[in-house]
């Protein structure tokens, strides 16, 4: 009796830990140890220390501080003199994706990047080309070699070059560059003894089991459950944003509609599916950001033969009506988040507008509104044009307005999104 | 009991152990690798036709890998080669192929296409679109094939369809204006865009190196040679070429153009920006990019609409009797395994994907390439997507392939040695130089440049 108890609490061990392998271990934090015995390529290269004290976007070298992690090979930092954010993109790697699309090894480069740079005691940009800093392609990031002092070191290590041999990137023009011998070098070595992306394992922090349907409501109730799981679900384009869009699936029991923000990503056929009024059945990952917020990113799209995990059209001109909503609604219900909203007569009672010459968002502003029972509701827009002018702060003064939009947080606090002008009516 | 736990013990041990053996990589299978540039959106699509060439082949194992860009795959390939642990399959550029010749490890694929059991018919050679075709058999020996056309594109002109309608602009058809009432040259276009809106930069050109070896296949100059000596290879010291560079530096000077190393990241950056400064939009409304980034083209939308509509032309050309846009794209090549069973399994794997008209429609439609089979034309859901061609980013991959497509008897490719490479990027270089070289630049100053350029490639090359 006693060995069947045993056998029985044996089976369910096994079990479990069977069970266990299927599942995503935490995905935000990932330990991994370097095999002291390879060489160490990070130190092979040395930091010209002149002139540190200076701004990268002016000499092409500087201290910097660390502004947000965006994903293993961009950071944005804040310059020597504090006075701009400089998007970088570091030269000569290129790591999977972590942000709008999730790709095996993202994960994992990107809390290793994160992982140097929290830790460092000082971090340096430096140019590829002395003197001349430069963008990439986009024209909106700066290319930069990334070196930092680690905790109690005074060696300066070069990050680009010690996430190739960590095996965490793929080589972007690696051999073309100030450093391309050494990075080549690192590269090849990574390749050769098998590390991480190449070692033709599983990433321990990518989602490989199998796809989860369920509805909107049971995915953006339940954020932190999903992170990083492959979900499909239904529902209906109610704004497009960019490349990415919202889409609503109204709840009988609950009695709302609740929304979600899907990345579509640059894939060329995305337009063709991701357009407002489209019912799609959705096959993405889930992804609770700490930069971008929750979203679903990485779909597929096909024309000839469609797989299950691509994106499906359901139907199309599906009319899109946006709910009529309270102040006191869109102050306590949780799960506006990404709904298509309509609130109606909001006295415009102060405007901020955004300036910063750095930002896409220059010339968009925050209307902040009061409600005829006086509760603050803020409003949020676009970067606003009406035949080519840019909207200014003079067409929203003193105004009543009924505004159409999409409910989102900013640092915790609801707001309505305006994407268009001919979402807002001017009441009086 | 005791025995009944050992075996219960023992069944369960060895299930784990097949469960966690999903990952082995000894599957008694031929495994094929493949190097690539492929974004994930294209793997996706390579995946799903692999999932079919296995259905027909279940005991070969494709194991692609995107190794970076177009020069990673080249420098990792060339380091591997080196050692022997070279990828069976990749994709190439053909300057790529001249350097992997030396090491005598690039199969010639005729042996293959040749071959009466497992080759190409006559039917499927025909279907290849003939000047993709020809690009693989250039290499000095033209009774071997060293590459087969995987996708193509091409260089296409963007332009602000609405400003140009707005203003009654003709498009743009040849470069350099033949008289004053030549209003279809760019000069005179860019000009008058000008004076139209003296804060744009009313041209943009993507790839300065490109835009030069354009211009002397257009105009039938000089550019390099396949010639043994190193230094009868680089001839694009001409004074034709000078002449040209030396138009363009005036473009600039007017302000009327900018290229991607000039303004700092693709120009298509130029050609959508709507941002504002000081109350003015720097902007351009001509932008000469590949026709596989249309969609990068279109702007975004400003709330429900677009705020100006894409139009895609051929370049302009030098002589309308001798029409030359570059060919751009991957071709895929094939390296020497020691284990023959590999080299056929990599040969079936290139057969299916290449003769396979909808992974070339499906591929094409995802990457904004055009395919290399005429047959892919013929799939209905690529004749639908290109019937869908428009103006917009919703339809605008769609009429740039068409209009890429329409050009297929105008590709031209240059000639591949060792030191192209040098060549490329030396004359992209060179043009980036002279256009801003000052106002006060000298014809010996322009000519210096182009002698430091040449000696430059000799030197690397010796």
């Amino acid at each position: 009796m006693r060995m069947k108890r045993f056998i029985i609490f044996l089976l369910l061990i096994i079990a479990s830990l069977g069970l266990a392998s299927c599942k995503t271990t935490d995905p935000t934090s990932w330990d991994y140890v370097r095999d002291q015995s390879l060489t160490d390529f990070a130190i092979q290269a040395t930091l010209n220390e002149n002139n540190l004290n200076s701004d990268f976007d002016v000499t092409g070298r500087g201290y910097v501080t660390v502004e947000t992690f965006i994903d293993g090979d961009t950071v944005h930092f804040r310059n020597y003199s504090k006075t701009r954010i400089l998007k970088v993109r570091f030269i000569a790697i290129d790591t999977p994706e972590s942000t709008g699309k999730v790709e095996p090894w993202g994960k994992p480069a990107s809390l290793y990047t994160k992982s140097k740079l929290e830790d460092a005691q000082a971090i340096v940009l430096e140019s590829n080309e002395e003197g001349n800093p430069v963008f990439d392609s986009t024209g909106e990031r700066y290319l930069a070699w990334v070196w930092y002092q680690a905790k109690d070191s005074d060696v300066w290590r070069n990050l680009n070059v010690e996430i190739l041999q960590d095996g965490l990137a793929m080589g972007k023009n690696s051999s073309s560059n100030r450093y391309g011998t050494i990075a080549q070098a690192a590269l090849t070595d990574a390749r050769a003894n098998d590390l991480n992306l190449y070692s033709g394992e599983n990433d321990p922090l990518f989602f490989y089991g199998e796809t989860v349907e369920l509805t909107i409501k049971a995915l953006v109730t339940n954020k932190d459950a999903y992170n990083g799981i492959k979900v499909r679900f239904e529902g209906v384009v109610t704004k497009v944003d960019g490349n990415a869009v919202y889409i609503e699936q109204y709840d009988e029991d609950a009695n709302q509609a609740f929304g979600v923000y899907v990345y579509g990503g640059y894939a060329s056929l995305a337009p063709r599916f991701l357009v407002v009024g489209y019912q799609l059945i959705i096959t993405g990952t889930a992804d609770n950001n700490e930069n971008f917020g929750f979203q679903v990113s990485g779909l597929s799209f096909s024309l000839i033969d469609p797989t299950v995990n691509d994106v499906v059209i359901v139907a199309k001109n599906v009319e899109t009506t946006p709910t009529l909503i309270l102040a006191d609604e869109l102050l306590t219900n949780e799960y506006l988040d990404a709904t298509y909203v309509k609130m109606e007569n909001l006295q415009v009672v102060s405007i901020y507008t955004t300036t910063n010459d750095d930002s896409s968002s220059q010339g968009a502003m925050t209307l902040t509104c009061q409600t005829a029972d006086q509760q603050t509701i803020i409003v949020r827009t676009v970067v606003l044009m009406s035949n080519n002018e840019l909207v200014t702060e003079e067409y929203f003064q003193n105004k009543t307005i009924t505004v159409i939009g999409i409910v989102n947080y900013f640092e915790g606090v609801p707001q309505i999104q305006l994407f268009n002008l001919n979402d807002v009516t001017i009441i009086q | 009991m005791k025995k009944l736990f050992i075996v219960i013990f023992t069944i369960i041990c060895s299930l784990s152990l097949v469960v966690l053996s999903g990952c082995s990589k000894d599957d008694g299978k031929t495994t094929v690798t493949f190097y690539h540039t492929m974004g994930a959106n294209l793997r996706e699509v390579l995946d799903k036709y692999i999932v079919k060439f296995n259905e027909e082949n279940p005991d070969i194992k494709i194991v692609h890998e995107q190794v970076g860009s177009y020069d990673d795959v080249r420098d990792q390939i060339i380091t591997e080669l080196q050692a022997g642990r070279q990828p069976a399959l990749a994709y190439c550029y053909p300057d790529h192929v001249a350097s992997y010749l030396r090491s005598k490890k690039v199969v010639d694929l005729n042996e293959y296409i040749n071959d009466p059991e497992v080759g190409l018919t006559a039917d499927q050679i025909a279907d290849f679109i003939e000047g993709y075709y020809a690009e693989g058999s250039q290499f000095g020996d033209d009774t071997k094939m060293y590459s087969l056309p995987f996708s193509k594109s091409t260089e296409v002109m963007y332009y602000n369809k609405t400003f140009f309608e707005e203003n009654e602009l003709a498009l743009p058809t040849h470069w350099f204006s033949v008289d004053e009432a030549d209003t279809t040259s760019m000069e005179y276009v860019i000009g008058t865009i000008k004076t139209i809106d003296p804060n744009s930069v009313p041209l943009g050109y993507d790839s300065e190196a490109n835009w030069f070896i354009t211009m002397t296949e257009q105009l039938n100059t000089p550019y390099t040679a396949a010639a043994t000596d190193v230094e009868d290879r680089f001839l694009f010291n001409d004074p034709s070429n000078v002449s040209f560079l030396k138009k363009f530096k005036t473009w600039y000077d007017n302000g009327w153009m900018t290229t991607q190393l000039v303004y700092g990241g693709y120009t298509s950056g130029l050609f959508t920006n709507l941002k504002q400064t000081d109350g003015k939009i720097l902007r351009s409304y001509i932008s000469i990019g590949s026709s596989a980034g249309a969609t990068y083209q279109c702007p975004a939308k400003v709330g429900e609409t677009y705020p100006f509509e894409v139009g895609i032309a051929p370049i302009p050309q030098a002589d309308q009797d001798n029409l030359k846009v570059i060919s751009q794209g991957p071709s895929i090549t094939m390296f020497k395994q020691k284990d023959e069973a590999v080299n056929d399994a990599t040969w079936l794997f290139i057969k299916y994907l290449l003769t396979n008209a909808n992974f070339q429609a499906e591929f094409s439609m995802a990457s904004g390439y055009v395919p290399v089979l005429k047959s892919a034309f013929e799939v209905p859901a690529y004749i639908d997507f290109l019937a869908d061609a428009g103006y917009t980013k919703e339809t605008i991959a769609s009429l740039s392939a068409k209009v890429c497509m329409e050009q297929e008897d105008n590709y031209f490719t240059s000639p591949a040695f060792v030191g192209s490479t040098d060549a490329r990027d030396e004359v992209g270089q060179l043009l980036v130089s002279v256009i801003s070289a000052g106002k006060n630049a000298t014809d010996a100053d322009i000519n210096e440049l182009f002698i430091d350029a040449v000696n430059k490639c000799i030197t690397l090359n010796r």
